[in-house]
């Protein structure tokens, strides 16, 4: 159940109906709670024994490790066990293949042949985003940030909330957990919020992610089906097409879903801060990760480049903690190499970013940024190095059969979002449309033009794969 | 991706970052200007999309394209057959033409026939023909069969929320089939309750374009491809059952005598009299046909049709000859053809257009 199936529709609407019709702060979390099982046991019931599993534990050890003083070794026990345990299940389902394959590779390689074979492992959907956030009460427990939940059922809903369960933003248990705590009242500005956000969310995700994908499957390979890609075939101009293309679908699919998770959660009366900020407006690579998928490069700042030392050791070791930062961010998103090597390409952008003394303007920041961001796509999207370097060479004009006819959407796509982030930039200023006929007109309108944008095959979101 | 859908695009960021919380209250007039204001974007966007040609398309739209560059690469008169996987599988236009020329009578066979193409869908794509053929047909002839005649939204059958099946949910068809499940023309009132819902979620996705600009595209943008689907390998293989229907005349014949006293499934009936009328009324002449299958109630509905019939050609694949010579490993499947089941039904149909009155 993805939230552009008409299913999920259905499933909105009785969530929404039993949750407003039932009085009481405790019936209505336990209906979200049960909502949230439905929706995560949609895709496999067997999940349901691992997020529960990844809940148990990270409420025992939130509890446990509270209970001892600050700076006592149990305390420290407590909280090293809870997040092994979330990262042993994350390691398991998620990267048990990658490491035992590339191991394999490596013995084959000096000749060895080894002795075991992978596992068919199913990766569960959204694991990386609930393991994140189970890990992020562990550790703000752990440090006196957060006062330990009693409830297991509090802790389950943080954790399993179902509008960014599968795919973020990672919430912070330190603005989730209030909200449960708040009384709730269906207003019409909780509604109209809602509803603007998850209509944004719908036409980026529906209105332009979706028809971006046409442009990138069948050059890249289907996201979801590894190994069917073959880039030699096609021509230097579908290459960075596609590439273009591809770097408009991602931003418009994750941040609509977002958009949508956002406004979802508005219908119920929590707020999820916002994951996107214009990436692609970013002068710097430094800007770049301060607007793309936030809540992700905040969690990393906060939970793995600051525990590392930050940039409080001098400048080799920021650089060092930069890199190996941004590395196990790539990892994180997905259990290949080409992963690895974009976390490693990004890192080394933000290293080059400190050491560069001089400021360059705004355009050419601008430009140099979002030149290195759409390189770097590359091997975010390709399966393996050879694809890399024969887009890398398209881009180049060294590949054979020449540069070929410029794709349009090598024009279509940045001029989607240029108008995006204007219009993203501009509306706060305008003056609102307040009067309320043609608000529900223009809403009206919107509608209609994400109905008919709609598509009937809509594609599971990319960041699902993470 | 048409322009189009990327001018709409650039249409929907703006309207989504420009419109901000409403003050005042929520009233129904506010629920109107909603409605309405959906209601006039979904017309002027299948206003523009219709002037730019962009539609939902399916094969059907390929066999159409086919069909048009037969058509301008040929003189002859045209005679086009409109049906559905029966035909596909039975009537190779080429093979057609050419046994017509030998008995004398030169003439263009198109094809025009998908599988599971309901009446509803078949009319739209020979409309869809119709409007770009550099000719008129002389004669369209119509495939008849009794599961197609027999439910008004036969769609469903074959296909649900899909652009196929949308499409065929124009308000006048919408209209028409409501007003059939109304008339519990659906067989009991779960199907028919089914059939509305149905019928209904599927006019209102026609109605507002769902997936329009998505999947739309224009005729011209599309490949040709010939709707003659030869099939050289069985599909499954015939129970002896259903060998003794082909080749025990005197069973059939019983069966079929029973079913041709039957009356032909008014919605169908109906339906075929507005088509046919409305085709004639352009100067075309129509004629009704129905390839051979194994079944023989399905044989005997057609012959019941025919008798029915008796100012316009017929021919319904029934002929104790023609089954007899079929009676062998001619067949797909059921009710299907092979390449040689095609080749003795195509030498047998020749023999009866070339006999039947104009």
């Amino acid at each position: 159940m993805i939230f552009t199936d008409a299913i999920f529709y259905a499933f909105l609407a009785i969530v929404f109906a039993a949750y407003w019709i039932v009085k009481g702060k405790e019936l209505r979390l336990g209906i979200l709670l049960i909502a949230s099982a439905v929706f995560y046991g949609w895709w496999d019931w067997r999940f349901l024994f691992l997020i529960a599993f990844v809940i148990g534990v990270s409420w025992l050890t939130a509890l446990q490790a509270a209970k001892r003083e600050p700076g006592e070794r149990t305390r420290r026990r407590w909280l090293v066990f809870g997040i092994a345990a979330n990262l042993i299940v994350l390691g398991f389902f998620k990267y048990a293949n990658f490491f035992a394959g590339s191991a394999a590779e490596s013995l084959r390689a000096i000749g060895i042949e080894p002795g075991w074979t992978l596992l068919n492992i199913l990766l569960p959907v959204g694991i990386s985003f609930y393991v994140f956030q189970a890990i992020s009460y562990i550790v703000d427990v752990a440090r006196g940030h957060l006062a330990p939940e009693q409830r297991l059922r509090r802790v389950a809903l943080y954790i399993a909330f179902f509008p960014q369960l599968v795919a973020g933003p990672i919430v912070r248990a330190a603005s989730f957990f209030p909200q449960m705590d708040r009384d709730k009242r269906l207003t019409r500005g909780l509604l109209a919020s809602g509803l603007k956000a998850f209509l944004l969310g719908l036409a980026y995700k529906a209105g332009i992610a979706d028809h971006l994908a046409p442009f990138v499957d069948p050059v890249y390979g289907d996201t979801f089906t590894p190994g069917d890609a073959d880039l030699s075939q096609w021509s230097n101009a579908a290459l960075i097409g596609a590439t273009f293309a591809f770097a408009g679908q991602i931003y418009f699919d994750f941040a609509g879903y977002s958009l949508m998770a956002i406004g979802v959660a508005r219908w119920f009366g929590f707020y999820i801060p916002r994951n996107f900020d214009y990436p692609y407006a970013a002068t710097s690579i430094q800007d770049f990760w301060r607007r793309w998928h936030i809540s992700l490069s905040s969690w990393l700042r906060d939970y793995l480049y600051i525990p590392l030392g930050g940039n409080r050791g001098g400048r080799l070791a920021t650089y060092r903690n930069l890199m190996a930062t941004m590395v196990l961010g790539g990892l994180w998103h997905g259990a290949a190499w080409t992963f690895v090597a974009w976390g490693a390409l990004h890192g080394a952008g933000l290293v080059v970013n400190r050491l560069a003394k001089t400021a360059t303007g705004a355009v050419l920041g601008l430009v140099l940024t979002q030149f290195f961001v759409l390189l770097c796509w590359v091997p975010f999207r390709a399966e393996d190095f050879g694809d890399v370097l024969t887009v890398w060479s398209a881009f180049t004009g060294l590949r054979e059969g020449g540069p070929g006819m410029l794709s349009w959407l090598v024009f279509a796509v940045p001029a989607l979002i240029a108008l995006d982030a204007i219009l993203g930039k501009l509306a706060p200023r305008l003056a609102p449309l307040r009067q309320p006929l043609l608000y529900w007109a223009g809403l009206g309108a919107l509608a209609g033009i994400v109905l008919a944008l709609y598509p009937l095959d809509a594609a599971p979101f990319v960041y699902f794969q993470f | 991706m048409s322009v189009l859908a990327v001018i709409v695009m650039g249409l929907a960021l703006v309207l989504a970052h420009t419109l901000r919380g409403a003050n005042g209250g929520f009233r129904l007039v506010h629920i109107g200007a909603f409605a309405l204001s959906l209601a006039v974007t979904a017309l002027v966007i299948r206003f523009f999309a219709s002037e730019n040609g962009i539609e939902r398309r399916s094969d059907y739209d390929r066999f159409v394209l086919h069909g048009l560059n037969l058509a301008e690469a040929s003189n002859a008169p045209l005679w086009v057959f409109v049906g559905a996987s029966y035909s596909r599988n039975a009537i190779d236009d080429d093979g057609l033409t050419a046994r017509l020329q030998e008995r004398g009578r030169h003439v263009r066979v198109i094809n025009l026939s998908l599988q599971g193409a309901s009446l509803q869908e078949r009319r739209a794509h020979l409309e869809a023909f119709l409007a770009r053929t550099p000719r008129p047909p002389e004669r369209v002839f119509l495939e008849v069969a009794p599961e197609f005649d027999a439910d008004p939204v036969y769609v469903f059958q074959v296909a649900k929320f899909s652009d196929r099946a949308i499409d065929q949910f124009t308000p006048r068809n919408t209209a028409r089939a409501t007003k059939d499940i109304l008339a519990r023309q659906c067989g009991g009132l779960v199907a028919c309750a089914k059939a509305a819902a149905f019928t209904g979620s599927h006019g209102l996705m026609n109605a507002f374009n769902i997936g329009l600009l998505y999947s739309g595209e224009r005729l011209e943008g599309m490949e040709p491809e010939a709707a003659w689907d030869a099939q050289t390998e069985p599909r499954e293989e015939l129970s002896e059952k259903q060998r003794t229907e082909i080749s025990s005349p005197a069973r059939g014949l019983a069966l079929a005598t029973q079913e041709a006293l039957r009356e032909p499934h008014a919605w169908g009936a109906a339906y075929r009299e507005e088509w046919v009328a409305e085709l004639e009324a352009a100067d075309i002449q129509v004629g009704f046909y129905f390839p051979p299958v194994l079944d023989p109630g399905k044989r005997a509905y057609g012959r019941g049709l025919c008798q029915r019939e008796p100012y316009r050609p017929c021919i319904i694949a029934d002929d104790p000859e023609l089954l007899a010579a079929l009676d062998g490993e001619v067949w797909f499947d059921p009710g299907h053809l092979l390449v040689p089941g095609a080749d003795s039904y195509l030498d047998w149909l020749a023999d009866r257009l070339v006999e039947a009155r104009p």
